[in-house]
């Protein structure tokens, strides 16, 4: 599903440049849970934009399902990312004035949909994390766990083929981080891709493939085969 | 005290710290301050300004109304015979006096100096309350025909023309060509404005009286009950009554001298006395209250953008504040530290708007109503001076309340938290950003639209069809000295000289003479009675009158629409010209031509003979059509002013030495006191309106200019506040236009909701814009959307660039700061 060939990322800092990705090669196939670690500063993050499509400033190959990202402007990357990937993010980054509906809705609100069928995935979102009762609440009203919860709808409402989690459970409580990385476990099950982000070693063992990065090189890449079963 | 210092002290240091925020404050409040002090003094100086004499608010204008002549003449100035009548009865009045103004020709020989004389009932000293400086003022006995003939100087005119002479008294001068005697010369503080002044609306710029000389009246004039109504009366109120009690005494006597008329000339009489100063403001009261209020919009504009602008600084320096409060710090003591930051820029702004505004006060001289344009050079005084410290202080509690209030309540626990949805803007506070900006584009919308009204007035009464033309045509008025011309005989020849040489002048191409030029002010109305028509004598109907010469009505292309012009054959002849308006009116269905009539007043002597009728046009004023006007021939009555009309081939402008060289060829003791342009004449007639407007559009383009960057303001912060929200969005998917919208349609909302209030602001103030206005409906929707549209066009303009700003956010960027 994707393939990242010597993938590079260093940003300029006045006279030297600084590198936070050196010469990645990864290969991510459909289905696949894989679990980002290294310590602070190790390029984790940058890695983890770069496959958002978030950035772009990086050089290198990146495929996308058989498509080259690499070769795409900045407006097509855009196209693609809207389509195909969902993001959850540490500190959940819902917006303050909207209601747990409206926030699910945000990312449906800039495709194509008439608000008919909108309306429709959002219920059917709501109804499949068990939240419909909090849907006219607004954030400001929910527990951390429940905002990621909100957070985690919101990045899967448009049934993207990848999930990408920036240390999803790093502001929660420790059972609420587990629900959340059992609900992980869930949709990859049911055929999500997700990649994340973590220093956890627990949340670490809901994947089955661990990819660990130092200085901005990529130093191990080990599939664990019996760690989400482990993990439960 | 120390507070207070070190407040101010670290006031200045933040200040110094953002010197962009600080310069666009202090220049939005110097231009505020500056501009509404200068309007103040400008108003202050017309309306609120003791007048120069003792005890002024005793003194009245005294003008007489007259029902059957109230559609041409709401007020009449007064007349001898009423002023006489009121002299000996009222008990109302200290002292009462008439007069009336005149230019004279001063000296003897070539080009003689053309003075400002008012010639004055004695109680006239009585009335001002002042005495010559030198020698005395002229009594009743000398004010008697054939024994007037003293004069008593004004303090310049003693001072340039006699040096100062302080034996100047008792000595001759030439007047008119009649010897004066000199009894005296008024002080230097006193001052007369010109009765012609207030009586004329839109009067050329102010020429000071110069001279006073004794106003006589004959038997005859004495005996005609109703008409000469040409004098300007003053009084002064017996000290404990009103102007409304003698106003009663007056009318009562009005009323017995109305009783007493004869049948033909039985007409409804009363009087109106009205403050002098009221007087001396007269129309141009209202114009001068919309400036007052419009520059007041100005300032509110600029004190709502400063708020705007410290209510930003006041949200970023919460933390700041709030550290100061958990160290110990009462909400006064915040409060006060709120407020220093405001109160130094107040102060800047203030003493700046003091400099701006002592520049500005002097242009304002050109803007005082003729009439009170005699104190001397305008210039800032103390009041004015007081006026801008409490405008800044005012600028001071305006714009500060409300970001020291914010500021001051703010909870440490929240802000110290850390937590970026706490610490960040309240709803409260986006909705009180919000409404400010909504309220100074309202403000903005209603100059702008005000503005708008009337810039398209004036437009089109400058390009409504006058009837005649402009272009081309140079006047000059003429002012003959009255001794050598003192018989229409006498003028008429000089005039026939001088017209004669003017149209053998290379580049012309007609000359004409006019008792007065096109738009040039109302002189002569009389009445007219035609053959069958026995109505009574107040019955009758009122015209215009102009005496013309051949060639005035083809050197200003004002047309015939039937029968023909005057020629020089018909020298001598009671021939006549009437306006189309006139011969319908006094001849419905009937072909004028060939019908005859008489000035009602002079039925004993021959009757004039229709000859020619005359298109309609706008004579008297651009904004109405002209009344009923009969042109008569200058054989028949001319006087010793009148005016010279001529039509060039060239730029007329450079006629205007050879015009004044053929007058003085005939007699060099002729005095042309002004050459001008016809067009000049035209645009001089609006320029009150164009005043008003030009001040006006400056004010509306400053407020929008403020608005503008109100509006920038708000967009700039809120894009600052929302980066992290914009940068998920992106995230999410949203693209570079639809942050555009975002942005833009946040921005417009309160710009939208503001020019909405600001329209209704102006439809609700209709009846203060709708009487300046010519031809145009103060609800006018074209206009009113135009106001909107400008506005939105400066909201777009003022989100453009934090749009620009926001959708180049980085979303990786924007979620790292996280």
């Amino acid at each position: 599903m994707i393939e990242l060939k010597n993938v590079e990322r260093s940003y300029k800092n006045g006279h030297t440049e600084e590198w936070v990705l050196r010469r990645i090669g990864l290969t991510i196939r459909e289905g696949d849970f894989v679990t980002v670690m290294g310590p602070s500063g190790a390029g984790k993050s940058s890695l983890l934009n770069i496959l958002a499509m978030l950035d772009d400033g990086w050089k290198g190959e990146y495929w996308f399902g058989g498509e080259a990202i690499h070769a795409l402007n900045r407006k097509q990357r855009a196209d693609v990312a809207r389509a195909r990937i969902g993001m959850v993010f540490q500190s959940y980054h819902l917006l303050d004035d909207l209601t747990v509906a409206e926030n699910i809705e945000l990312p449906l609100s800039y495709k194509n949909l008439a608000p008919k069928d909108r309306a429709g995935m959002v219920a059917d979102i709501l109804d499949r994390f068990r939240i419909v009762a909090k849907k006219d609440l607004f954030p400001s009203q929910l527990s951390g766990g429940q905002q990621q919860l909100v957070g985690i709808a919101r990045a899967v409402v448009h049934a993207p083929a990848l999930l990408l989690a920036d240390e999803p459970t790093g502001n929660l409580h420790s059972t609420q981080g587990r629900e959340i990385m059992q609900l992980f476990s869930e949709l990859n099950r049911q055929g999500t891709t997700i990649v994340q982000v973590t220093h956890s070693e627990d949340n670490a063992r809901y994947g089955q493939r661990l990819v660990e990065l130092r200085d901005g090189w990529l130093t191990r890449d080990e599939t664990r085969q019996a760690t989400a079963a482990e993990a439960r | 005290m120390n507070g207070l210092i070190r407040d101010l002290n670290y006031a200045l240091r933040q200040l110094r710290k953002s010197p962009g925020f600080t310069l666009t404050a202090v220049l939005t409040l110097a231009l505020g301050i500056g501009a509404t002090t200068a309007i103040f003094t400008l108003v202050y100086d017309a309306m609120l300004k003791p007048l120069p004499y003792p005890h002024p608010e005793r003194l009245v204008v005294a003008e007489e109304q007259v029902a059957e002549f109230r559609d041409i003449y709401p007020k009449l100035p007064m007349s001898a015979n009423h002023f006489a009548m009121w002299r000996q009865h009222a008990r109302s009045f200290q002292s009462l006096a008439v007069m009336e103004e005149e230019s004279e020709p001063l000296g003897l020989g070539g080009h003689p100096l053309k003075v400002e004389v008012v010639r004055a009932t004695p109680g006239i000293f009585a009335v001002l309350g002042v005495q010559p400086r030198l020698g005395r003022a002229f009594t009743e006995q000398e004010a008697q025909p054939g024994r007037e003939r003293e004069i008593v100087l004004m303090h310049d005119l003693w001072r340039t023309q006699f040096g100062s002479d302080p034996q100047v008294v008792g000595k001759t001068v030439t007047l008119n060509g009649f010897p004066y005697t000199v009894l005296g010369v008024m002080p230097a503080s006193f001052h007369l404005p010109m009765a012609d002044n207030i009586a004329v609306p839109n009067a050329d710029r102010a020429r000071p009286v110069q001279a006073l000389i004794p106003l006589a009246f004959t038997k005859q004039q004495l005996a005609e009950a109703m008409g000469d109504f040409n004098y300007f009366g003053l009084a002064r109120l017996k000290p404990g009554v009103s102007a409304t009690q003698a106003g009663a005494e007056v009318n009562a006597l009005q009323h017995s001298i109305s009783a007493a008329l004869p049948a033909d000339e039985k007409g409804t009489l009363s009087a109106v006395l009205t403050p002098f100063q009221q007087a001396l403001v007269g129309n141009n009261r209202k114009p001068l209250l919309i400036l007052l209020a419009a520059v007041a919009g100005l300032l509110l504009v600029g004190c709502i953008n400063m708020t705007n602008l410290l209510l930003s600084r006041a949200i970023a320096r919460r933390q700041q504040l709030t550290i100061v409060s958990a160290l110990g710090a009462n909400r006064a003591e915040m409060l006060r530290a709120s407020m220093s930051e405001p109160a130094v820029l107040a102060g800047l702004g203030g003493a700046f708007g003091i400099l701006l505004a002592s520049a500005l006060v002097p242009l304002m001289q050109r803007f005082l109503p003729p009439a009170l344009d005699f104190r001397g050079a305008l210039h800032l005084d103390w009041t004015g001076a007081a006026c801008a410290v409490l405008l800044a202080v005012a600028a001071t509690l305006l714009a500060g309340a409300l970001p020291a209030w914010i500021g001051a309540r703010a909870n440490p626990a929240d802000v110290l938290r850390g937590d970026s949805r706490q610490a960040g803007e309240s709803r409260s506070s986006k909705r009180a950003r919000k409404s400010l900006v909504a309220a100074e584009v309202a403000v903005s919308v209603t100059l702008v639209l005000f503005t708008g009204l009337l810039v398209t007035s004036l437009a089109r009464l400058m390009s409504i069809d006058r009837g005649f033309a402009t272009d081309h045509v140079i006047t000059a008025e003429i002012d003959l000295p009255g001794k050598s011309y003192s018989g229409t005989t006498a003028a008429e020849g000089f005039y026939r000289r001088v017209l004669e040489r003017l149209r053998q002048l290379p580049g012309a191409s007609q000359a004409g003479l006019v008792s007065v030029p096109p738009l040039g002010g109302d002189f002569w109305i009389d009445m007219i009675r035609v053959a069958d028509d026995s109505r009574p004598f107040m019955q009758l109907p009122t015209e215009h009158f102009r005496w013309i010469s051949p060639g005035y009505l083809e050197a200003i292309h004002l047309p015939l629409v039937a029968g023909r012009d005057l020629t020089s054959s018909d020298q001598g002849k009671n021939y006549a010209l009437v306006s189309e308006r006139t011969a319908r009116t006094l001849w419905p269905g009937a072909d004028p031509i060939g019908k005859q009539f008489h000035r009602a007043g002079y039925v004993e002597q021959p009757p004039f003979t229709v000859i020619g009728v005359v298109r309609n046009a706008r004579t008297i004023s651009l904004a109405a059509p002209d009344p009923m006007m009969v042109y008569m021939p200058y054989w028949v009555r001319c006087d010793d002013t009148g005016s010279i009309v001529l039509r060039t081939g060239q730029d007329p402008v450079a006629m205007a030495a050879e015009l004044r060289k053929a007058v003085w060829s005939v007699d060099p003791g002729a005095s042309v006191p002004t050459v001008r342009t016809l067009g000049g004449i035209a645009a001089d007639s609006v320029a009150n309106r164009r005043f008003e407007m030009d001040l006006l559009l400056l004010f509306a383009v400053s407020a929008l200019l403020l608005a503008g960057l109100g509006v920038y303001g708000v967009a700039t912060y809120s894009v600052a506040q929302r980066q992290h929200e914009i940068g998920l969005r992106m995230a999410l998917g949203a693209q570079r236009a639809g942050i555009y919208r975002l942005v833009l349609g946040e921005g417009l909302l309160p710009v939208l909701m503001g020019a909405a209030a600001g329209v209704a602001v102006a439809f609700a103030c209709e009846r203060l814009i709708g009487s300046l206005l010519f031809e145009v409906n103060p609800f006018n929707p074209a206009i009113a959307a135009s106001a909107v549209a400008v506005l939105v066009a400066v909201g777009i303009t003022g989100c453009l660039l934090p749009a620009h700003r926001a959708a180049a956010i980085d979303p990786m960027q924007a979620l790292r700061n996280e």
